[in-house]
């Protein structure tokens, strides 16, 4: 069963339409990265999730209950974090965190060392002291993801969390992520940024003018859209005699010569890299090099979506 | 020309385009136009036609002060918005770095808040046409009324601006420009006490007070421009202060948080671990609402002082009067902060954009409301406490012996007191919340609030007026619609009478004691029906 299930959303602003008839499931324990260009209507989808917009048509269950019917069940197994992070500026940060431990009526005993330990995981055990004001963006986003973690919610909607991170804190986000999902939470978070998401996600979903264009793990939208993968080679005996061979394998859609190397394109829901090499070596290639490349997801991107903006 | 002043453009595109302006400007005329027919009719009904011909310099003083009333209410309210709202937009220092320069960027604000007065004042011509017709004025007093209008505006405008660039946020500079007006209105009948000195500070500082002897003071046009060069000298230097505000506010926003740090060494009491039950309630308390309550503190002791001593030399009689207006202008702030501070309750909250986190917590609807509406209404009862303090020191520094015997005992005075201010308030509590949920999106609804509580004030006075013009007989029959008003109210409590009301007074507070209520009981209602509607959009 899936632990989100959004069916037939729609969701409206007055007369503009920013989400049309969604349909999204997501598996728990996932992390789900929502990518689209601005304007697609991720952070809508998200504020539905997080029973803060009603959508005019359509149903949305979050782990089995329905999000619009019954939004009190639903808040404390959330942790929701707008792309403002929504930080008091006036507080410091202890006081900010004891704030909402206090709004999720954590109770007295507790407190002190869950902030403590929050803030010892996202690093801001020396700013504990200071005005939030203070605080860079990268620590205010840090500070956003210590309180959304106060209630130990199972589901975590994170609107674009790494914008403001440096190279560093995104790796250790990362494993921040990584951890969270082993303690068995769903997480979904919003991005533009493609590299960071196919680091991140185990699942995608891409949004565009309000409708998901594709949604799968990455491996899947990549066969889902056939869309061709580099395999970087060398070969000591190329020639044009080779290349024709190569080329009529099935499965292989191009076979380029770029200087020293030979970029062989393949479809991979028809050809396997490792079949191909196989192959390969029954053509009696001298493979030096074999180097399949990373999923292109730019391409994927490019491809999905034209820049039209819902 | 005006196409080479981008601001200006911008600000006049807004101004035509803002039903908030006309509505005002509708609520204005309404005011201006009511007062004028009524007093209108009261000078032409005389049969002596030597007196009606000559009324036209009584009604010319009405609109005068109408209009100078009008320019202190509307205008700080714009002028003190003016830079800080591109502050609190963010885009002040993106304002700066652009080719247009300070000085550029004031005077283009400048003219467009003396355009929009203007506006205003505009719908007061034809009634000064009708009072011209009816003679006893000179053309030189129709100058003089324009010309210290003109120099009203002029001073508002740039004291406004001044906090504007100083002030971190609207609210602050809204509530220091009106106190700057208050303060004209306390100190300078203060000085007035010491006769050499506060007259020629009255002449000098005071622009609608020019109304009254530049006429005889001034033979020319030369000499009339000359007795108010102070005042431009001091509209210049208010310019040219907050021109210095302006420039160095990029710096100023950049020190802040520097500062705060080396502050948060020293700072012990933030280490503490704060024990927090009802975190809306603390943070309302203990984030902004003290420093807040202590300005007001400072700021009525001040008034007070300056009452207190300002009256030890006039006379008895004088200084009632003198207790009295403290009283006001203690009531009128406190009613000022109160409505600030309620109206915009939620909307400061939507604006640090934290609404929606707090939203997606486990509390629940009734409990955010309650957390709010329990620091708003602390905060009630103690301006409440305040101003009663006041009163009490008021009737113990000045005894009933001023009284004639038909007016209430002073026993009776202080329990009305008491039910009123507290009843006020409470209207004024609820009835701002309620109006802060209901329009929680609109940015201007403080400007609106400070507009709905003049014309509460004002309204139902002038409407019981009207009405028994056009329906006739006593005066008294109507006097229970202006019961409606506060202000009424105010003067009820503090004169110990109501004007019009001889015998049958008790019956007349205690219906006035009713309607605020049962307006309180509405309000209250209102406020918490749109508290279940409008916070959380599913429950
Ligand atoms: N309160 C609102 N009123 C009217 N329209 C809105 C509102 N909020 C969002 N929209 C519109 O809905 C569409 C989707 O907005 P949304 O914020 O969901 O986009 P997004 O995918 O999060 O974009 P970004 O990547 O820029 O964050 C946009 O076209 C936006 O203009
Ligand atoms: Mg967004």
């Amino acid at each position: 069963m899936s632990f989100v299930n959004i069916k037939n959303m729609t969701v409206r602003y007055d007369e503009f339409i920013a989400v049309h008839t969604m349909n999204l499931q997501i598996p728990p324990g996932e992390v789900f990265g929502f990518i689209g260009p601005n304007g697609a209507g991720k952070s809508t989808t998200m504020k539905v999730l997080a029973t803060l917009l009603k959508p005019q048509i359509g149903k949305v269950f979050l782990d089995g209950i329905d999000v619009l019917r019954e939004p009190k069940k639903i808040r404390s197994i959330i942790g929701y974090m707008p792309d403002a992070f929504g930080v008091y500026d006036d507080l410091s940060v202890q006081e900010y965190l004891h704030f909402f431990a206090a709004a999720y009526r954590i109770g007295w005993s507790q407190r002190k060392k869950l902030v403590d330990d929050l803030l010892a995981l996202t690093d801001l055990t020396k700013k504990k002291y200071s005005q939030v004001d203070s605080l860079s963006r990268g620590m205010k986003q840090r500070l956003g993801i210590a309180r959304v973690l106060l209630h130990d919610p199972k589901f975590l909607i994170l609107d674009e969390p790494a914008s403001g991170l440096d190279p560093r804190a995104r790796i250790e986000m990362r494993e921040l992520l990584k951890e969270l999902r082993n303690m068995g939470k769903t997480i979904m978070i919003s991005s533009h940024i493609l590299s960071e998401l196919s680091e991140l996600c185990t699942r995608i979903g891409i949004i565009e003018a309000g409708k998901i264009v594709a949604e799968g793990s990455l491996e899947e939208i990549y066969t889902q859209l056939g869309v061709e993968k580099i395999i970087h080679t060398q070969i000591l005996n190329y020639d044009d005699d080779l290349q024709v061979k190569i080329a009529a394998i099935p499965g292989v859609a191009s076979v380029q010569k770029e200087q020293n190397r030979v970029e062989i394109h393949i479809k991979e829901q028809e050809l396997k890299p490792e079949e191909l090499l196989e192959n390969l070596i029954s053509l009696k290639a001298c493979v030096r090099m074999f180097q399949p490349g990373a999923i292109d997801l730019e391409t994927v991107f490019m491809k999905l979506t034209e820049g039209k903006t819902a | 020309m005006i196409s080479k002043l981008p601001l200006l453009q911008k600000e006049l595109i807004e101004y035509a385009s803002t039903k908030r302006l006309f509505i005002l400007r509708v609520l204005f005329g309404l005011c201006l136009y009511t007062i004028f027919l009524v007093n209108w009719s009261n000078y032409t009904s005389s049969d002596n036609l030597y007196r009606v011909l000559g009324s036209g310099r009584w009604l010319l003083e009405y609109i005068y002060i109408i209009n100078i009333i009008a320019i202190f209410v509307i205008l700080p309210m714009s002028s003190a918005c003016v830079i800080t709202n591109e502050k609190e937009k963010r885009t002040l220092s993106l304002l700066l770095t652009t080719q247009l320069g300070p000085t550029l960027i004031l005077f283009e604000k400048f003219i467009s808040l003396v355009i929009s007065i203007f506006s205003f004042l505009l719908i007061s011509f034809p009634a000064m046409y009708l009072a011209y017709l009816l003679g006893g004025l000179t053309n030189k007093k129709i100058l003089i009324s324009l010309y210290a209008q003109f120099l009203t505006v002029v001073q508002v405008a740039a004291v406004g601006l001044f906090f504007s660039c100083y002030c971190k946020t609207s609210i602050k500079a809204i509530m220091a420009t009106y106190i700057w007006g208050f303060a004209l209105y306390i100190f300078f009948p203060f000085f007035e006490i010491f006769d050499n000195v506060s007259y020629y500070l009255e002449i000098v500082m005071f622009p609608p007070a020019f109304y009254y002897y530049l006429d005889s003071y001034a033979s020319g046009p030369w000499e009339m421009f000359a007795y108010t060069i102070p005042i431009w000298i001091s509209a210049a230097l208010f310019l040219l202060g907050a021109r210095h505000f302006l420039i160095t506010y990029p710096q100023r926003m950049n020190k802040k948080p520097m500062a705060q740090k080396v502050r948060d060494d020293f700072h012990i009491v933030k280490r503490k671990v704060p024990h927090i039950r009802l975190p809306i309630l603390w943070r309302e308390g203990s984030h902004s609402s003290w420093p807040f309550a202590a300005k007001i503190f400072f700021i009525l002791g001040a008034v007070i002082g300056v009452g207190f001593f300002g009256s030890l030399p006039s006379s008895r009689g004088n200084r009632h009067e003198f207790a009295m207006i403290i009283y006001f202008f203690a009531l009128a702030i406190c009613a000022l902060f109160l409505t600030m501070r309620s109206v915009t309750l939620f909307q400061r909250e939507i604006k640090q954009e934290t609404w929606d986190v707090l939203l997606t917590t486990t509390m629940t609807t009734r409990s955010i409301f309650w957390q709010k509406a329990m620091a708003v209404t602390r905060f009630t009862l103690y301006i409440c406490i305040l101003l009663l303090c006041i009163y009490t020191f008021n009737l113990a520094a000045f005894p009933r012996s001023y009284y004639s015997s038909s007016r209430l005992p002073s026993g009776a005075r202080w329990t009305y007191a008491v039910v009123f201010t507290f009843l006020i308030f409470t209207n004024i509590q609820w009835f701002m919340m309620w109006l802060g949920l209901t329009f929680r999106k609109n940015t201007k609804i403080a400007l609106v609030a400070v507009g709905l509580i003049a014309a509460w004030c004002i309204m139902p006075i002038l409407v019981s007026e009207f009405a028994r013009e056009i329906l006739g007989g006593s005066r008294s029959n109507y006097r229970v619609l202006a019961l409606f008003s506060p202000f009424a109210i105010f003067i009820a409590v503090t004169d110990g009478r109501i004007p019009g009301y001889s015998n049958r007074m008790y019956t007349a507070m205690n219906i006035g004691f009713v309607i605020f209520a049962v307006q309180a009981v509405v309000f209250y209602v209102a406020a918490s029906i749109s508290s279940q509607k409008h916070i959380r959009v599913c429950d």
